[in-house]
């Protein structure tokens, strides 16, 4: 899972893989439609729907933020 | 109370000073009182609105909490919520159109209190249950005229420990308190008198004073604006309080979008995560996405996207002002950006066609000065009494573009002096955005200087405010252009 993740974010925006910070939508890595089309990848590739709720800049602040929301809708 | 006030220093001074010493153990009640007074002496009057959203948020919150807890179906619940949320909005809007009700900060605070609701109903573990905490976030001295939008838990965490003196942290603060008083009485006053004089009766000039005028009130809105957050920065700062950046080198953006993300972005970051994202993730955006998915996959994806977009945009021009203006403003900007959205891969392709180097120097060059004629249009929308006057600067600049005479600068209001000192200041202002683009922090550079030379720059900065600033007289330095939303 782990690597198809990856691979998604890479497709989207590949700066978010070389980013080691902890606030990368307030740091201007990446902007919201990045955002939006990410998650959209991420429910179609994985079957899952992400609420808004999830989609907050202190969930989506790096790779391993953006892997622990997917594994949290999965219920892992 | 205005900033540049001897009342603001002292109540700066003397809640400083009660906070570091006295009051360590009551810091966020310190803090708390001194809103209060702030608020107290600004207003003059029962903040009525502000009473009745704090209460609504405050107990809102709890009850959504307790009744999620005990089990409450979650459409009761959303329903409760939105509610809330309708309520607070109604309440902006009689505030902003009863001047009987009218309240200091009240679109700010309210966002604030949305805001708040929103994230303690996704989260319990944001719900404040002290009152006298969440009063404090809302009405916090440094952010209630004019923000940032800081978010509730990252100002209640401020206060996990006792905040200690900080010397460092002090020299900062008053360092940006300076550097914002710089660019509002130095810069943005000067200009003022320029912009106001032109736009008071555009019939009077030609197409290119009126240009000048344009460009000298996107560096005035922006020195105005940047300076009053330098200033409350500065301030929250020597108090140990930090408050989120609202700016990030606008002008250097390479598109409209990224203009937006540079400019309030506070203000843009509410409106994405409690706007956009909560429409393109709810069941009507994706109502919507699967719609336009039908027709391709391309558009079903951008779809959603580009509503949300629309929505937004139509809430941030209401948001500034109930007024035509504001209005006709945030439709321009959706527009534009919502083309460059659709049509991005043309455009691409297009480059590519032409054999453009999307990322060579020129190229770059070309997108930063695009994204400041855009800005400048939709600035006009901003300082026009009426679409009359948008027709009347269209012509002029197309048809009676050249004057025939040289500018009266006596008429303007300036001395030969002024352009000179605004001419410099504009430099400076320039310089030190250039810095921060290339992420050179100037605060460290001064830190690191011998100790006569840091005084040097101190004292630089200190005098060239109260020799050059624009004080009393015809000049009204204690309104900023924000205040007004």
């Amino acid at each position: 899972m782990r690597e198809k993740i990856i691979e998604i974010i890479k497709g989207i925006n590949e700066d978010i893989l070389s980013y080691e910070g902890n606030t990368m939508m307030e740091d201007g890595i990446v902007d919201s439609f990045e955002i939006i089309n990410l998650v959209s990848e991420l429910e179609e590739e994985f079957d899952i729907e992400i609420d808004a709720r999830y989609v907050v800049a202190e969930n989506f602040n790096n790779t391993e933020g953006i892997i622990k929301v997917v594994e949290k809708v999965m219920g892992k | 109370m205005a900033v540049f006030s001897y009342s603001f220093f002292i109540l700066w001074a003397v809640s400083a000073l009660i906070f570091y010493t006295a009051a360590r153990k009551y810091q966020w009640e310190t803090l708390l009182a001194a809103s209060l007074v702030f608020y107290i002496l600004s207003m003059g009057k029962l903040p009525v609105i502000l009473i009745a959203v704090f209460f609504l948020t405050y107990a809102g919150a709890i009850i959504l909490n307790i009744l999620r807890e005990k089990g409450c179906p979650d459409k009761f619940l959303k329903f409760f919520r939105r509610g809330i949320i309708v309520s607070c909005v109604a309440l902006l809007v009689l505030g902003r159109t009863a001047h009987l009700f009218s309240v200091l900060g009240n679109s700010y605070f309210t966002l604030k209190a949305i805001g708040y609701l929103i994230d303690s109903d996704r989260d319990p573990k944001k719900c404040e249950r002290n009152f006298g905490r969440y009063l404090l976030y809302l009405i916090y001295f440094p952010t209630i005229v004019q923000g940032p939008f800081n978010r509730y838990t990252q100002f209640r965490d401020c206060f996990k420990d006792v905040i200690r003196f900080d010397y460092t942290r002090l020299m900062h603060g008053l360092q940006r308190f300076l550097w914002g008083a710089f660019k509002k009485l130095i810069v943005a006053e000067r200009l003022a008198l320029f912009v106001n004089y032109v736009y008071g009766d555009l019939e009077q000039f030609n197409g290119l004073i009126i240009v000048m005028a344009t460009c000298a009130y996107a560096i005035q809105l922006y020195a105005d604006f940047s300076g009053y957050m330098d200033i409350m920065i500065g301030v929250s700062d020597s108090l140990g309080i930090s408050i989120p950046e609202n700016f990030r080198q606008p002008y250097f953006s390479k598109s409209l979008a990224e203009f937006w993300r540079r400019w309030h972005i506070t203000l843009g970051h509410w409106f994405r995560d409690y706007v956009m994202f909560s429409f393109v993730m709810s069941s009507t955006g994706r109502k919507v996405g699967k719609w336009f998915k039908k027709i391709s996959k391309k558009a079903g994806k951008k779809a959603a996207t580009v509503i949300g977009t629309a929505i937004v945009w139509f809430l941030i021009g209401l948001w500034h002002n109930l007024s035509v203006n504001y209005f006709a403003w945030g439709m321009y900007n959706c527009v534009i950006i919502c083309f460059s959205m659709m049509f991005e891969d043309h455009f691409s392709d297009m480059r590519r066609k032409l054999r453009v180097d999307g990322n060579g120097v020129g190229y770059q060059f070309f997108c930063v000065v695009r994204t400041i004629c855009l800005v400048l249009i939709s600035d006009v929308l901003l300082i026009v009494h009426s679409f009359g006057d948008i027709n009347l600067v269209a012509q002029k600049i197309l048809t009676d573009f050249w004057p025939k005479s040289g500018l009266d600068i006596a008429a303007v209001g300036w001395s030969f002096q002024d352009v000179k000192v605004l001419c410099i200041g504009i430099c400076i202002m320039f310089i030190v955005s250039v810095m921060k683009e290339k992420e050179i922090s100037l605060l460290h550079k001064i830190d690191r200087m011998p100790l006569p030379l840091r005084w040097g720059v101190y004292y630089l900065l200190l005098f060239s405010v109260l020799i050059y600033g624009c004080y009393g007289g015809q000049y009204d330095a204690s309104q900023f252009i924000y205040m007004q939303f």
